[in-house]
């Protein structure tokens, strides 16, 4: 049979490389799967080595501080700095929720004698007189005048005068009208034509025009009356004596003024301080050089009172170690009990500040317990040691103010003074890929300042995986050398180099953390005496160096 | 086939990263130009090398998607020099593989998939069209690179050290070519041809500029850069990071026009000279765009870490954080990130033939090919013997030199059975044996339909008998 293949035999032969060809690529397409499979590649016995800088940052004294409302960074004058905790001002009451008029009444019962009645068509006057003390909320209290905004005085008697006709004139002499200038007088008609059994009369005064002059009265804030009786004649028989009933009643007496003295009282100014400087603090204390504490007092007074400070409470507390130091502001074992300013007769409605600086006092000593809080009960007393004879005034709006600083130069030792923070973590990168990490700490430090350094690394239940530095220094920040006294200032940074490298074993425990506790031990140049000035910074930078792995996948 | 999905951005830049790494080091996907598909004159393919060249059909039909598909490679090193085989495993040893490799080496890919072709002469003219896909790519990477990411920069070779990392280029294109040819027997012996190519690009990326100087301080790992930088990518989904394979179909933004043009002369009976210049042409990259430009060449720039602040949120470490500083770091160096519309150039071609037709049958050839790229040139020389059995048969051998590749044996054929014609070359014939071992591969094979001329057609002439025999048979 023809065919193609047969009608010409070199077609036949032509065949042959024609199968060669796909021979060959049927063959290569087998002896790829052999060639290349890269399942069968070996692991290297080499990783290359990748570095790369991570950190570079720089830090002042407002860094490492932050954006605290509970410090103030204060620069001295010589560029120094001081940390200034403080707490909010506390306000007094005004002094008329201080000092108060109480509500208060009085009562009289006086037999009138009239022997001989006056002849109908003439009348005849008989005088009596009567006084009460205006009773005060406290002892000993003098006043002089109170000028009154506010309060009623009601006068109400009765009188079993059988006359057709007669009145009676009451005088208040204290109680004097701030315009005319004349006491009080209050005329009570006591006709009584029906013969009734009592005739009554009954007054009310607002005060408000009014002012109590006690002024040139030797028996003190006694209010003197003069009653004046006056009876006409009639045919009405003489039923002497006569009873005469009267009760005085002043309530709701304010005043705007006060003159005199006013005796004591007594307000209380009690708050704490948070001291923040140690609340990350797990061990240790500092210690402070001389007159590196500072307690400072500022009171705003515009009472016209002498005022004395008496502390009632003035400790620091340290809740780590269940510590308390009581602090005394001008030298330990003296009483803590100081005199602000007040305003004088010619200030009267002024405010008047007394700066008191307390350099003597123990509250340095005190930091060796990392106190963290502050406790304080200022008493202020009105005439502490007073004078009766003495002239105060106050106003209705007199107050006072108390503000309590402490400020804490950073003139200091420190000794292995540890400090812990806890940070939340979450580092979920695969580490298969890593063979190993070396972090390159580079640090630059300009303050005097040591730090070694620790991260432990822990699961949600702080239970330790593994740690940061496993070996070798933990000293991650040398301290800067100092000058010698008085400046104990840096002359120049401290460089140190630090490599810390973390293995694959190890880089699964730390990928599982969930949080990350930063503990530091920091201690001063040599432990000794630093001062902190305005211009320290430390720069820290960090490289990694990464070993990859290569993986067959 | 369907590629779907959506791919994040993260993985999509190791995609693209692997597609040049894989294609940069897998012997498997490198390609070299045609230079043998010429001596197999019957196959109107031969037309992509030299437009004047037509093998005369009244009518060609390629089948869709099976009409020509092309790939190889041909680099400046072998699979052999980068893995070791010892026993049953492979090894990858960074010293052997450093010092088989040269100070640059090359690599040139290309991958050509013909969807549809056609052809028709009317007298002296051929008309052609053709639509291909085409994935064309070509690299240099140096060895200082490599060696860097062997040994990278924190290892004592480098620490310390200015290395120099320029000289590293890529050019790299996946287009759809709509090409509608001519050619003309201009006379007895001239004949003339062209193609105009209209590109549809679909994706590229481009190093204008690679200079990138870097020196790592051993003392706190700080890096100083400087950089030269002007990498030029397009790509549907750059800026999502997922594309969907629609997008390779209609991603129209980015065209551009080629030209080929080739003529043949029959210097006489025995020798024909013939030249051509093929993908003359660039393409305008003007959507999906993204560049990475340095800002001035000129400085360097070191970066030295970031403030720790930025690795902590609320005063909680959140390494979340370290991708915003990564991503920053690019700002650090100068380096910005773009969308400019850019141009690149395709991979022209010149094709210089001299052909010796020692008998009709057989004929001798010569080819010389340069390939211009960007960074090198890519010269090529080939010789190869073309036996016609008959108009419908061709065998090809051939031997072709170029860089680093002295060995290269190919064979060929094209046959045409009946109106089908099947045609498949092998540019280096031992390849398939030891793909390992090789520098180069090309293997191209296709399917056409062909209607020749009706005075072509050959009649089959039966073996010749003797007289007396005719007379016998006539009786």
């Amino acid at each position: 049979m023809k065919n193609f293949f047969t009608t010409n035999p070199i077609r036949a032969y032509a065949i042959m490389p024609l199968l060669m060809l796909l021979f060959s690529l049927i063959f290569s397409c087998n002896k790829l799967k052999d060639d290349f499979d890269f399942s069968k590649l070996a692991k290297p016995e080499w990783n290359p080595e990748f570095a790369f800088p991570l950190v570079n940052s720089t830090f002042g004294i407002g860094d490492i501080f932050g954006d605290s409302t509970l410090v103030f960074i204060k620069t001295n004058p010589d560029n120094s700095l001081s940390l200034v905790y403080s707490a909010k001002e506390i306000i007094s009451e005004d002094a008329e929720k201080i000092m108060k008029i109480p509500d208060q009444g009085f009562d009289f019962n006086q037999e009138i004698p009239i022997e001989i009645l006056p002849p109908p068509g003439s009348s005849v006057t008989q005088d009596f007189d009567f006084n009460f003390q205006l009773i005060t909320d406290t002892s000993g209290q003098r006043l002089d005048e109170v000028h009154m905004k506010n309060g009623t005085f009601q006068l109400s008697g009765k009188t079993d005068l059988n006359r057709d006709q007669a009145s009676l004139v009451m005088t208040f002499h204290q109680l004097v009208h701030i315009t005319s200038h004349e006491p009080l007088t209050l005329n009570s008609s006591l006709n009584n034509p029906n013969q009734d059994p009592w005739v009554t009369f009954n007054h009310l005064v607002n005060l408000e025009e009014y002012l109590l002059d006690f002024s040139g009265d030797t028996t003190s804030n006694e209010i003197t009356v003069g009653a004046e009786f006056t009876i006409y004649g009639d045919e009405n028989p003489n039923l002497t004596p006569y009873a005469f009933d009267f009760s005085i009643e002043i309530n709701d007496l304010e005043f705007s003024k006060l003159f005199g003295y006013l005796g004591n009282y007594k307000m209380h100014f009690k708050d704490s301080i948070n001291i923040n400087f140690f609340e990350k603090t797990t061990f240790g204390g500092i210690e402070v050089g001389p007159g590196a504490v500072d307690i400072y007092i500022t009171t705003k007074n515009s009472f016209g009172t002498p005022i004395t400070i008496v502390a009632d409470e003035l400790y620091v507390t340290s809740g780590k170690n269940s510590q308390q130091v009581d602090i005394f502001l001008k030298g330990p074992g003296e009483p803590n009990i100081f005199d602000i300013d007040s305003p004088t007769i010619g200030q009267i409605g002024e405010t008047v500040i007394t700066n008191n600086d307390f350099s003597e006092n123990n509250l340095g000593e005190a930091f060796n317990i990392s106190p963290e809080m502050f406790y304080y009960d200022l008493g202020a007393i009105t005439n502490y040691e007073g004078d009766s004879l003495d002239l105060n005034f106050v106003l209705d709006s007199s107050r006072m103010a108390v503000d309590v600083e402490i400020e804490f130069k950073l003139f200091t030792a420190i000794h292995q003074f540890v400090v812990e923070d806890t940070l939340k973590f979450d580092f979920n990168q695969n580490p298969d890929e890593l063979d190993y990490v070396t972090f390159r700490i580079n640090t630059y430090n300009g303050f005097p300042l040591e730090v070694d350094m620790q991260l432990i690394f822990t699961d949600a239940d702080f239970n330790p995986l593994d740690s940061l530095i496993t070996e070798g220094d933990h000293r991650i920040l040398a301290a800067a050398p100092v000058s010698g006294p008085p400046e104990y200032k840096v002359t120049e940074p401290a460089h140190k180099l630090t490599d810390i490298t973390v293995t694959s074993d190890r880089l699964g425990n730390i990928v599982d953390a969930k949080k990350m506790i930063l503990r530091a031990s920091l201690s001063t140049t040599n432990s000794d005496l630093v001062r902190i000035y305005k211009d320290y910074n430390m720069q820290i930078k960090i490289g990694t160096l990464a070993g990859v792995k290569i993986n067959d996948n | 086939m369907k590629m779907n999905t959506n791919i994040t951005s993260l993985k999509y830049k190791i995609f693209l990263i692997a597609i040049i790494l894989v294609w940069a080091f897998s012997t498997n996907l490198n390609a070299q130009s045609d230079k043998t598909l010429y001596y197999l004159p019957i196959v109107p393919q031969t037309r992509n090398i030299n437009p004047a060249v037509s093998p005369g059909y009244r009518l060609y039909i390629g089948i869709p998607f099976l009409s020509s598909f092309k790939t190889g490679f041909e680099n400046t090193f072998r699979y052999d020099d980068i893995f070791q085989k010892r026993g049953d495993s492979l090894y990858l040893d960074r010293d052997y593989l450093l010092g088989n490799l040269k100070d640059k080496n090359t690599g040139n890919i290309n991958l050509v998939e013909e969807l549809f072709a056609f052809g028709i002469q009317v007298r002296k003219n051929t008309f052609h069209f053709r639509i291909a896909e085409i994935a064309s790519g070509n690299f240099t990477i140096t060895r200082d690179l490599i060696r860097f990411f062997l040994y990278g920069n924190g290892s004592d070779y480098y620490l310390g050290k200015t290395i120099d990392l320029g000289g590293n280029a890529i050019n790299m294109s996946y287009y759809r070519e709509y090409s509608l040819g001519y050619s003309r027997q201009i006379n007895e012996k001239l004949s003339l041809g062209a193609n105009l190519k209209y590109l549809q690009g679909i994706a590229n990326i481009y190093t204008k500029k690679m200079g990138i100087r870097l020196t790592t301080d051993p003392n706190d790992f700080s890096l100083s850069a400087q950089t030269d930088i002007q990498i030029n990518i397009s790509s549907p989904g750059i800026d999502n990071g997922g594309f969907e394979t629609s997008d390779l179909f209609t991603n129209t933004g980015n065209s551009g026009f080629a030209i080929d043009l080739g003529g043949q002369y029959l210097i006489n009976d025995r020798f024909t000279v013939a030249a051509s210049l093929v993908n003359l042409g660039s393409i305008s990259w003007n959507s999906n765009l993204k560049n990475y430009k340095t800002q001035d060449p000129d400085k360097v720039v070191t970066f030295e870490g970031v403030d720790l602040n930025e690795f902590f949120e609320d005063d909680d470490f959140n390494q979340d954080r370290m991708s915003k500083i990564l991503d920053s770091i690019a700002d650090e160096f100068g380096i910005k990130e773009l969308e400019e519309k850019y141009t690149s150039s395709l991979p022209t071609s010149l094709f210089l033939n001299l052909d010796y037709h020692l008998t009709p049958k057989d004929q001798f050839g010569f080819m010389f090919r340069n390939q211009f790229l960007e960074e090198v040139n890519w010269p090529s020389a080939t010789v190869a013997y073309t036996r016609k059995f008959t108009d419908y048969l061709n065998l090809m051998f051939s031997y072709s030199v170029s860089r680093n590749n002295a060995m290269n044996l190919g064979v060929g054929f094209a046959a045409n059975l009946g109106p089908v014609q099947f045609y498949l070359v092998n540019e280096n014939l031992t390849a398939p044996f030891a793909l390992h071992d090789a520098t180069a591969f090309t293997i191209r094979f296709g399917f056409n339909l062909i209607f020749p001329q009706k005075k072509e057609r050959e009649i089959e002439i039966e073996p010749e008998v003797p007289l007396e025999n005719l007379e016998n048979r006539e009786e």
